[in-house]
């Protein structure tokens, strides 16, 4: 029986904490991105993936994603439905150290949080019914499996050699692609004469940014599931391609628009976050200078498309996530070594182009799945509750129309 | 204890499906108070007009 580490219990519950965190911190994030009309839907849309998923999650979501294969590497099996068997001991499979349990909740953090980077697609349009329809069902079929494929040893991309640190593709790809699928889905908000609106509260996002970049340390060293170097290596190449990409975020825009965007800042923030993932266990704190540097420059550059276009995905989502985490994905196939985390692979610059094939692999395998599952949600539950709300309650936004209230009195 | 704890997640789901809904239209116009600042807070391509005016 492996022997539980106080230290290593202390930090991955502590990282779990700190993972919660990021999805209040989401909520003002987009919050702040909306009309004041719908500030409180959009916060409402994560606060209540808060309490939903972390219920369905006990119930069956992690014993789907974490649980005994059922033997084709595609989905675990409800041996630990309820987590009956999941124990203050430690799991024989993973984090050896820590209690199952104390694992279990650090995963259960990032499957709150995933479904939640969603709702910023189909922002100030959504029904809320089907909003939680829709989370439950995109919990269920969507991050759970990918969450098999990848992380569980069984997993048939875990087997193929696909490395993701902390959720490049199981998090942000597949919830990035899953917001251009459902903004193609609902459709553009009525009345909108180009794809932006301007933000209510530009203070509540940075505030928001602020939550995400503090969490993102237990997102990204917590996933070291140990208080140790690789832990330490994860928490500074998080911090070092985080304010890379602001401040490369904040020089385009300066350069393209002629003013220093503070909303760029966060933004910027958020892509190096999203970007070194996949990449934080895995890569030198050089490496992620440079993550952060060309993630700031392609996700700029694809918000810019993404304004030019027809897609309304309200608040960025695939821009960010999507782009920044299949970015991630392929970055890590580049720069990581087997210096940094022996446990991982080689890269491209280390002399193994073949890590490069597998990243980009996982990434159209999630990528596809995550589209044609999501479509697929979105539009039987379009049959059972309309997604979209009536044009008079969109007009009179969702705050009142929705929830019965108003975020700011007058 | 297992199947107790599911069920009690799917009373969650009936009472989510029988929930009334408040975004019929014409059912949240009566909602709004008149002078109330969410009455101002109109629609983008109506603030545009008004700009535009």
């Amino acid at each position: 029986m492996p022997e539980v580490s106080a230290g290593d219990t202390a930090w991955v519950l502590m990282s779990a904490a700190l993972v919660m965190l990021m999805t209040p911190g989401l909520a003002l994030f987009y919050g702040g991105l909306v009309r004041r009309k719908n500030v409180l839907s959009t916060i409402m849309h994560s606060f209540f993936i808060l309490g939903l998923v972390s219920v369905t999650w006990v119930l069956w979501g992690y014993s789907l994603a974490f649980g005994p294969d059922t033997g084709l590497g595609i989905i675990g099996g409800l041996d630990w439905l309820a987590l009956e068997g999941v124990t203050g001991e430690p799991s024989s499979v993973y984090a050896s150290t820590v209690p199952h349990l104390a694992f279990m909740a650090f995963q259960m953090m990032f499957a709150i949080i995933t479904p939640a980077l969603i709702t910023g697609a189909f922002a100030e349009r959504k029904r809320f019914k089907a909003f939680v329809l829709f989370a439950i069902a995109w919990s269920t079929f969507v991050y759970a499996p990918i969450a098999h494929w990848v992380w569980s040893p069984d997993g048939w991309l875990f087997g193929l050699g696909v490395l993701d640190f902390a959720g490049g593709t199981v998090v942000h790809l597949s919830s990035g692609v899953a917001a251009l699928v459902a903004a193609l889905y609902i459709g553009r908000r009525s009345g909108l004469i180009t794809s932006a609106t301007e933000p209510h509260d530009v203070p509540m996002t940075v505030l928001g940014a602020g939550l995400l970049w503090f969490g993102w340390f237990g997102f990204n060293a917590g996933s070291a599931l140990g208080a140790n170097g690789l832990a330490a290596t994860a928490f500074v190449t998080t911090n070092t391609a985080a304010a890379m990409a602001a401040i490369t975020w904040v020089t385009i825009s300066w350069l393209h628009r002629g003013t220093p965007s503070v909303l760029g800042a966060a933004l910027g923030a958020v892509a190096g976050l999203v970007a070194i993932t996949p990449a934080a266990g895995f890569v030198t704190p050089a490496a992620a200078v440079l993550i952060g540097l060309a993630v700031g420059v392609v996700c700029y550059g694809a918000a810019q498309l993404r304004l030019r276009s027809r897609v309304d995905d309200a608040l960025d989502v695939f821009s960010v996530h999507g782009i920044g985490g299949a970015f991630g994905a392929l970055a890590t196939g580049v720069f990581a070594t087997l210096v940094v985390n022996p446990a991982g692979a080689n890269g491209l610059l280390a002399g193994n182009p073949g890590l490069l094939l597998t990243q980009a692999v996982g990434v159209l395998v999630v990528g596809a799945y995550s589209a044609v599952a999501t479509g697929t949600i979105l539009f039987v539950i379009n049959l059972v509750v309309p997604i979209r709300v009536a044009g008079p309650a969109e007009e009179t936004g969702l705050d009142l129309a929705q929830h019965g209230e108003i975020a700011y009195q007058p | 204890m297992v199947i107790a704890a599911l069920l009690s997640f799917a009373i969650l789901l009936i009472a989510w499906a029988l929930a009334p809904e408040r975004s019929e239209p014409g059912t949240e116009a009566a909602e709004l108070q008149p002078g109330s600042r969410v009455a101002l807070n109109a629609p983008i391509y109506e603030v545009q007009a008004a700009l535009d005016r």
